[in-house]
């Protein structure tokens, strides 16, 4: 649509007498052209509009990336947060069930060598095994044997 | 970077017009000084007489501008470019001002010349007339501020009810009875006036 002062009057109904504009013009009507400083008024909205307009002319600065990212930034990274919980969460259960099971197994196979040194009930050659980690086929074999004599 | 082109904005409806205004408001959304600059130009006069009828003062006028361009800058990405230019600005040049009005109490209404005296004129005449215009600001005055605005962009202003109704968010419908009401009380108020406007 044009903002002239001839398009889209039909249907605007009668207009006022001329003189009757004139009169209003006089009584309600802007001031003349020529009263206005346009020239310092263009000068004033230009420089109120400076901090708007030279970011093309000098780039931005790294606040304002951050100023631009920050909104789109919060809720990705909320999301990211979330993902990373229930991620964090789902990896926490299975690593706990097989700590669990290790520590079951630990119990069962050689927890009561363990109690039984920390409780000082047992000989220290008991919990050598432990610590010193699997023998070869050999020594368990000969260590079985050992067992049964 | 292409020269602007400086075409001015009282001749708005040629299409190499509207293709130029496109690119600059191109421009201007991408923080161009020299574009908003340009935009400026084109429009300031026009905004301002918006304005002023909207604030009824010429300071207050001249600041709802500079708000106005602001505003252009900050909501610009909101802009249709699809769309025209002018009635967006020209809505927000309204409603901000509008809303001044309602925010703060604004500088009062000022007294506006009343024309300079007719050479020749008689001081009968001269008394005459003041009383006239006495009355006719008094009617104008006594219009509610809706029908008082669309009076005011229409007839002084030449604006189409179509333009108002866009700028007041109003059907266009609704802006010409406002109109139609305003002008009744008009020319009922000033009949005498107008009748005597001869002696005048």
């Amino acid at each position: 649509m044009r903002f002239d002062s001839d398009r889209g009057r039909r249907g605007d109904g009668r207009r006022l007498d001329m003189d009757l504009v004139e009169a209003l013009r006089a009584v309600a009507g802007p001031p003349a052209a020529t009263e206005v400083d346009w020239w310092t008024l263009r000068r004033t909205i230009v420089g109120d509009a400076a901090a708007f307009l030279d970011v093309a002319r000098r780039g931005r600065r790294w606040w304002e990336y951050a100023a631009a990212w920050i909104r789109p930034a919060v809720p990705i990274g909320l999301a990211v947060s979330v993902m990373a919980m229930i991620g964090m969460g789902s990896v926490g259960t299975v690593a706990g069930s097989t700590l669990s099971s290790s520590v079951a197994v630990a119990d069962t196979a050689d927890g009561s060598l363990w109690l039984r040194a920390v409780r000082g009930g047992g000989a220290a050659n008991d919990v050598d095994p432990l610590i010193e980690g699997p023998r070869t086929g050999a020594a368990l074999v000969d260590a079985a044997l050992a067992s049964t004599k | 970077m292409r020269p602007l082109i400086l075409e001015h904005a009282q001749s708005p409806g040629r299409t190499s017009d509207r293709l130029d205004e496109a690119e600059l408001i191109g421009r201007v959304r991408d923080r161009d000084s020299q574009a908003f600059d340009e935009l400026v130009r084109r429009y300031v006069r026009r905004a301002f007489a918006v304005a002023y009828h909207v604030m009824q003062h010429r300071e207050d006028a001249e600041d709802l501008v500079q708000d106005a361009f602001i505003t252009v800058l900050e909501q610009i990405d909101r802009y249709d470019p699809a769309r025209p230019f002018a009635p967006w600005f020209f809505r927000i040049v309204v409603n901000r001002g509008l809303n001044a009005r309602k925010s703060r109490r604004v500088r009062q209404t000022e007294a506006v010349p009343e024309g300079t005296a007719s050479a020749g004129a008689t001081p009968e005449i001269l008394a005459e007339r003041a009383e006239a215009y006495a009355r006719l600001r008094t009617a104008v005055n006594a219009l509610p501020e809706r029908h008082r605005l669309i009076v005011r962009l229409v007839e002084l202003e030449g604006f189409a009810t179509a333009e108002v109704a866009q700028m007041l968010d109003l059907s266009p419908n609704t802006v010409r009875w406002y109109l139609h009401e305003a002008r009744h009380r008009l020319r009922g108020v000033l009949a005498p006036m107008h009748r005597g406007a001869d002696a005048i």
